[in-house]
């Protein structure tokens, strides 16, 4: 199954970036995944991650591998959003 | 934005950005209004609203918000503590050989975040902070108690400067979102 870049959200208020390869079931694994921390409002909204990614003065963790529960929204990344988070710095 | 895979939109998205309410109230003699407002949307953050009238009876409110506003988010226990060795792999070789100590003695490791000079930043008073200071408490052992050491699995939750990454050491109580214990080990910052 071919790997994606993707934007997963939890009930637990995590929002999070990385690459799967299967995304329909309950738990999701994500390679390299990151997770935003805070996003401006130049972001309208948090689907802007998956449409542009972290914009300046978004906050970003570092990249883990790891798989997450209580999905709540899976998104596909455009190449201009990978971009993004793939640059954007670890910041607090 | 590529294809929605999932939509199930988590309670937290709606109420994002700005929302706001006002209410007032009007009439003869005494009474009570009130009113409201809220804000929804998508993305994190908080909408609210408020309003009251007074006077005679009524009083209305209303508000209106939208979806563009900032948010946060947390992430999870386990993406932060796989952060762990991320941090870790930034550090000095002795550091690390700390670290690997205290996992395996079962320390509880986590994030402890203090201010810009290395003083807690979530309440309570102590000296800065270096790698390898060991802070002990005299208890009691008790969640948001001052006698007692805190760290977290959740470090976006709170307030402080600098990350740091720590060791509780003996009895330890709490969940991902507070951890307590009596005597707690700094052991490397997060850079």
């Amino acid at each position: 199954m071919k790997e994606r870049a993707v934007l997963v959200t939890t009930l637990h208020r995590g929002v999070f970036f990385g690459y799967a390869k299967e995304t329909k079931g309950k738990t999701i694994k994500l390679r390299s995944a990151r997770c935003c921390i805070y996003w401006p409002a130049s972001t309208k909204g948090f689907l802007g991650l998956a449409s542009d990614g972290p914009l300046d003065g978004a906050k970003v963790g570092p990249a883990a591998d790891i798989e997450l529960r209580d999905i709540t929204l899976v998104a596909e990344c455009t190449p201009a959003a990978v971009a993004a988070w793939e640059k954007s710095p670890w910041a607090r | 934005m590529g294809a929605l895979i999932q939509e199930t939109l988590p309670s937290w998205t709606n109420g994002s950005g700005s929302g706001y309410g006002s209410g007032s109230g009007y009439g003869y003699g005494s009474g009570s209004g009130y009113g409201y407002g809220y804000g929804y949307g998508y993305g994190s953050g908080s909408g609210y609203g408020s309003g009251y009238g007074s006077g005679s009876g009524d009083g209305y409110g209303d508000g209106s918000g939208d979806g563009y506003g900032s948010g946060d988010g947390y992430g999870d226990g386990s993406y932060w503590r796989s952060c762990i060795k991320y941090f870790a792999a930034r550090w000095l070789p002795m550091q690390r050989k700390r670290l690997a100590e205290l996992k395996r003695a079962k320390a509880k490791i986590a994030y402890w975040r203090s201010d810009s000079e290395g003083r807690p930043a979530n309440g309570g008073r102590a000296d800065p902070v270096k790698p390898g200071d060991i802070q002990r408490e005299k208890g009691p052992l008790q969640l948001c108690n001052k006698g007692t050491l805190h760290a977290t699995l959740l470090p976006p939750k709170w307030k402080g400067e600098r990350w740091w990454i720590v060791a509780l050491k003996g009895e330890v109580v709490g969940d991902d979102d507070k951890y307590g214990a009596l005597e707690r080990e700094i052991i490397g910052e997060c850079l």
